[in-house]
């Protein structure tokens, strides 16, 4: 029986030949996952938001033809379309994943959705990888290990199980993610993969970390060896944390973050603040987990951890 | 020029070195064939060896008096080649061949190559017979450093021997007698420490010792063989016809590297971590700069392993299975693959990665930014780092990231530091392969460690190094495991540092601009705290001091402490004193009381007598006397009292002594407590001087830190500084070429203009005079219309000359 894995992306201002080494290093993954398991119907694709020039600064046809010529080569669909507009990560996702609902699915139980930001690249055995342990019934995320930094978050040696999984890149079979509705919209940028994972965890799935399949990550490196973060990222990254501790109903963390971007943070982290202030006061915030899922308070606490700031505990 | 004398190689001659080779390869019978002969200089010997010498030479003097010995001759002009392979044959007349020999010959032809090939037809015809050949090295140290200070000296003989024609190194010997079909059988080269040109001896180039020298000697060691080699004495057997290969060309400057890739990337593995070695390979397939090529050079690794690794390179895209391959290397130590990777690689820098490193996506790009800048240099990126370590997971093993990226190694290049020790993970530069092919760089295997330290230093030397600091790689450090810094203790990495350290202490360096500013500051700072430390030891003998002085006054703070003590002692013993005084005045004062009590039993007593008196008449006289004697025991009384008043005032006296006393030894314990006061003050004060002398060190410290941070900034302000030149030179020479086109067009297009106004006022005095004519014309009609209008007598017979007036008035409107 053909077994479908889609393969997908948001893109947003990504460089074209970072792009296409992307897409190639896909098509190499894709000869691997299919030396092991022939029938395998692979799907990729972009959701295209634009640029920071505008939402019609889309990916130039040449490269968009030479993507196409070389899925074709390896049999896989190609599928690129442009938002014409800036949707954000999750929501980009969700309509990339709906799109594509009727004419790419087998409506197999075992269809595979991978989840990937466009400045990753894949290694050759990263696929297979994944979707081996997806396997597995109780394991509802794989996570791939990045390089050249991995990821601190905590992760258990025996088991792999792991508070969450980061969207960089993410396996998870389509019924799951269809069931739990995909992507919390409301989440534009940063942490809509945390509240994902807590989601699927909430479900009695577990999240599992594969340090055996590894997704190279580009970074830019400081002088210091951090990375060095967008002004997207600088105000999304708290925005996101206000938004987790609001889900959760953890307003001890939710003051925490409004009172550190009241007084250490920059612009931009008290434009987030203000921006969660304004929606907590019209309503407009994203539903509780205890809210949308019927979940109880004892539940929730089991699997979003707050710890000084951060939503994980960290090996180092 | 006069050639002086050559101690170089007294006692020693190319004929020595010729006859070996002939003993020792030559056929054992037949005509020892002396090409180009001159007096016969092998020819004696030629008897000892059991061979028959014939001579030729084009020269006849040379030829008749090698004849008057009684040796065979024959003429043959060896600038005739066409007929040379008859005539060599016409001389031997049938007789075998035993060896070619062609001393000092070669390098008097101006196409060598040509009667090389000859003498490859005619040796083939004898097979076994040799050509024995000697030719003058021009690469001679002497000749480079003579022409490094603008001399090339001409001699009558020697390496400038004023007959030759065609000059040899060893590259060039070797590829002319390759392409003349030759194989060389043994070389027996003359080496001479001083050539024939060994002069004059005070050029500064040829001095050994002087730094100069020393240098130039060193580079051209490094550079390949031949350095000290006089004359190429060699034994060579013709390949065989079929071998002959028809690309007969002369060396032209070399191809290779038109279509070489910009960087080979020397990956080192011993096949025994795979997934590291994986995660490596995916950090180079993510560049985004892929004029590469990758060598993975397996060491020591085991058939299985290196099947495994093979399996991961085949996983790659396939624009990198392209681009990599494997070599097993076997024995050795760490260095030894990477010298065979080079020896492997094609491309125009090499760089360096143990496959447990990881490469960020503009690793490559940052490279040839770096080499498009400063062709030719070392290129140097910043470098990450964390640990990393062994796991065991449920599925299987690898490893996995235990602590935070940091940058600890400096993100600018200092080569004063570097000689030092190394502060550069080998994943952090790229050299230029010329450095290896050219100059004679290598890596050394004898060093157990640090090799890239060693390569980095001979490299940055001799090119220079352009740094960039861009974090472009990752180095990961095991917590355990196999990894150097683990398999190695401690002193081997210090004795090794020493080791190189000493290597190139020993020599003379080449040192990039910027040294003089840099060792110079070295200077200052070292002074500074040569001065810093003379301070501290003074400050350190101040406190010292003052610790003595502290230590005197808590000593005399003692003493008086103790006399303190022995002055309240003494209050005591007065105040008891003063205690008794008061007791004896209050004595003296009941006495006093005493005495006025027997003044009053006095008075009484006389009052006694008077009332006696009056009552015993007769006894007047006797009341007299006791009247006298009671006035007697008055006088007495009184002056009793006399003497108890003056006894009181005595008291009053001693107790006012006695206070005075008390107010004195108060006095004495106050000035003891000021005193004891003052000390402590002094002792504040010293400890105060310390902490003083404490802060200036400290101060001291930090002005070198500093320092030595404004040296820092200032190297990357200029380093900065030059790249904004090249960068607006640049600019500049766009700008220019832009000026010079925009004018280029300016001017056509005012041709252009010209041409257009031109034209335009044509048609303008074309159009005027058209109008002219249509008006003339108009008149014309109106005049004839008019004419006949009032020519016309009937109204109706007017109508079309009236539409015809309307029309010409219709006219003149529009054109009016």
């Amino acid at each position: 029986m053909t077994t479908s894995l889609r393969v997908q992306t948001v893109r947003y201002g990504r460089d074209a030949p970072g792009l296409l080494a992307m897409l190639g290093s896909v098509a190499a993954a894709t000869r691997v996952l299919r030396a092991g398991a022939a029938d395998w119907a692979v799907t990729v694709a972009i959701g295209d938001c634009g640029g920071p020039e505008g939402p019609d600064a889309v990916v130039a046809e040449e490269v968009i033809a030479e993507a196409r010529e070389m899925f074709a080569r390896a049999d896989i669909t190609f599928d690129y379309v442009s938002f014409m507009t800036n949707t954000g990560h999750g929501a980009g996702q969700n309509l990339l994943a709906n799109r594509t609902a009727e004419t790419h699915r087998t409506g197999g139980e075992r269809d595979v959705l991978v989840l990937l930001n466009p400045d990753t690249y894949l290694a050759p055995n990263c696929l297979a990888t994944l979707v081996g342990v997806l396997d597995d019934d109780t394991v509802g995320i794989a996570e791939a290990r990045q390089i050249p930094l991995e990821h601190p978050k905590f992760f258990d040696p025996v088991t792999g199980d792991t508070p969450w999984a980061s969207g960089s890149l993410m396996a998870m079979r389509r019924s799951v993610f269809d069931v739990l509705g995909g992507f919390e919209p409301a989440f534009f940028l940063h942490g809509d993969d945390v509240d994902l994972s807590w989601r699927v965890r909430l479900g009695g799935l577990r999240v599992r970390h594969v340090p055996e399949a590894a997704v190279f990550h580009d970074k830019e490196l400081m002088v210091t060896g951090f990375p060095a973060p967008s002004p997207e990222e600088e105000y999304h990254v708290v925005l996101a944390r206000l938004l987790l501790g609001h889900r959760a109903e953890r307003g001890d963390f939710v003051d925490w973050w409004l009172n550190w971007a009241e007084v250490n943070g920059s612009e931009l982290h008290r434009g987030a603040a203000a921006e969660f202030l304004g929606k907590r006061a019209e309503g407009s915030l994203p539903l509780t987990y205890r809210e949308a899922l019927g979940v109880s308070e004892e539940q929730v606490a089991s699997v979003a951890f707050f710890h000084e700031g951060e939503y994980a505990e960290h090996r180092f | 020029m006069t050639k002086p004398s050559n101690p170089g190689h007294a006692g020693e001659s190319v004929h020595g070195h010729v006859f070996r080779l002939l003993s020792a390869h030559a056929r054992n019978e037949g005509v020892l064939l002396d090409l180009g002969c001159g007096l016969g200089a092998v020819a004696a010997s030629c008897a000892e060896i059991g061979l028959d010498y014939l001579g030729v030479g084009a020269e006849p003097d040379g030829l008749a008096e090698l004849a008057g010995r009684g040796f065979s001759t024959a003429v043959v002009d060896l600038g005739e080649q066409a007929a040379l392979l008859q005539r060599l044959e016409e001389v031997l007349a049938g007789r075998s061949l035993a060896a070619i020999v062609a001393l000092d010959l070669i390098e008097r032809l101006t196409r060598p190559a040509e009667l090389l090939a000859v003498l490859g037809e005619v040796a083939r015809k004898h097979p076994g017979a040799p050509l024995v050949a000697s030719v003058a090295n021009v690469s001679h140290f002497d000749l480079a450093a003579k022409l490094l200070s603008g001399r090339w000296d001409v001699t009558s003989e020697g390496l400038l021997d004023e007959r030759q024609v065609s000059h040899f190194a060893p590259g060039t010997f070797e590829h002319e007698l390759s392409r003349a079909g030759w194989k060389q059988i043994k070389a027996d080269d003359l080496v001479a420490r001083h050539s024939d040109q060994h002069f004059p001896e005070t050029l500064t180039a040829l001095s050994a010792g002087t730094p100069l020298h020393d240098f130039l000697l060193q580079v051209r060691e490094q550079s390949g063989p031949g350095a000290l080699v006089d004359q190429f004495v060699r034994a060579y057997l013709p390949v065989a016809a079929s071998q002959l290969t028809a690309a007969r060309r002369p060396m032209t400057p070399a191809s290779k590297g038109a279509s070489a890739p910009f960087l080979s990337v020397i990956v080192r593995t011993q096949g025994r971590r795979l997934i590291p070695l994986e995660d490596n390979l995916t950090s180079l397939a993510a560049q985004t700069n892929r004029d590469i090529e990758v060598i993975i050079c397996c060491h020591d690794t085991a058939d299985s392993d290196h099947a495994a690794v093979v399996e991961v390179m085949e996983r790659l895209p396939r624009w990198l299975v392209g681009k990599i391959r494997t070599i097993r290397v076997e024995g050795g130590g760490r260095a030894h693959p990477l010298q065979v990777g080079v020896a492997e690689a094609s491309g125009r820098y090499v760089a360096f990665l143990d496959d447990d490193d990881l490469a960020l996506c503009h690793w490559v790009d940052e490279f040839d930014k770096l080499v498009r800048l400063r062709p030719g240099a070392v290129v140097r990126a910043g470098c990450a780092t964390h640990s990393i370590d062994e796991e065991s997971w449920e599925c299987g093993t690898g490893y996995s990231q235990i602590g935070p990226t940091t940058t600890p190694y400096p993100l600018e290049f200092d080569l004063v530091a570097h000689l030092v020790g190394n502060r550069t993970p080998n994943c952090s530069v790229a050299i230029p392969r010329s450095c290896f092919t050219d100059l004679g760089v290598s890596f050394d295997d004898e060093l157990p460690v640090l090799e890239d330290w060693a390569v980095l230093l001979s490299a940055s030397l001799l090119c220079g190094v352009a740094s960039t600091p861009e974090v472009t790689s990752l180095y990961r450090r095991w917590k355990r495991g196999y990894a150097s810094h683990l398999e190695h203790p401690e002193e081997t990495w210090d004795l090794t540092t020493w080791s190189i350290r000493g290597r190139f202490d020993a020599r003379p360096l080449l040192v990039p601009p910027g040294t003089v500013s840099r060792l110079t500051q070295m200077e200052m700072t070292a002074n500074t705290v040569e001065q810093l430390n003379k301070d501290l030891d003074l400050l350190k003998d101040a406190l010292a001091t003052s610790t003595a002085e502290v230590a005197d006054l808590w000593v005399e703070k003692g003493q008086l402490l103790a006399r303190v003590e022995a002055a309240e002692q003494l209050l005591a013993v007065a105040e008891q004193r003063a205690a008794v005084a008061k007791r004896q005045v209050k004595v003296a004062e009941r006495q006093a009381a005493v005495a006025e009590q027997h003044v009053a039993v006095a008075e009484q007593r006389v009052a006694v007598a008077e009332q006696g008196a009056a009552v015993v008449t007769q006894g007047v006289e006797l009341a007299e006397q006791r009247a006298a004697v009671a006035e007697q025991h008055v006088a007495v009384a009184e002056q009793s009292a006399v003497v108890a008043q003056q006894s009181v005032a005595l008291a009053e006296e001693r107790v006012v002594f006695a206070e005075q006393r008390v107010a004195a030894v108060e006095q004495s314990v106050a000035l003891a407590e000021e005193r004891v006061v003052f000390a402590e003050q002094r002792v504040a004060a010293v400890e105060q001087g310390a902490a003083l002398a404490e802060e200036r060190v400290v101060f001291a410290e930090q002005r070198v830190a500093v320092a030595e941070q404004s040296a820092a900034v200032a190297q990357q302000s200029a380093a900065l500084a030059e790249e904004r030149v090249v960068f607006a030179e640049q600019r500049v020479a766009v700008a220019e070429q832009h000026a010079a086109e925009v004018t280029a067009i300016a001017e056509a297009r005012f041709h252009e203009f010209r041409d257009a106004e031109a034209r335009a006022k044509a048609a303008v005095a074309e159009r005027d005079a058209a109008l002219a004519r249509l008006d003339e014309a108009v008149a014309q009609a109106e005049a004839r219309v008019r004419t006949e209008f009032e020519a016309t007598k009937s109204w109706k017979a007017t109508v079309p000359l009236r539409v015809a007036l309307k029309l010409v008035d219709a006219y003149r409107q529009r054109s009016g």
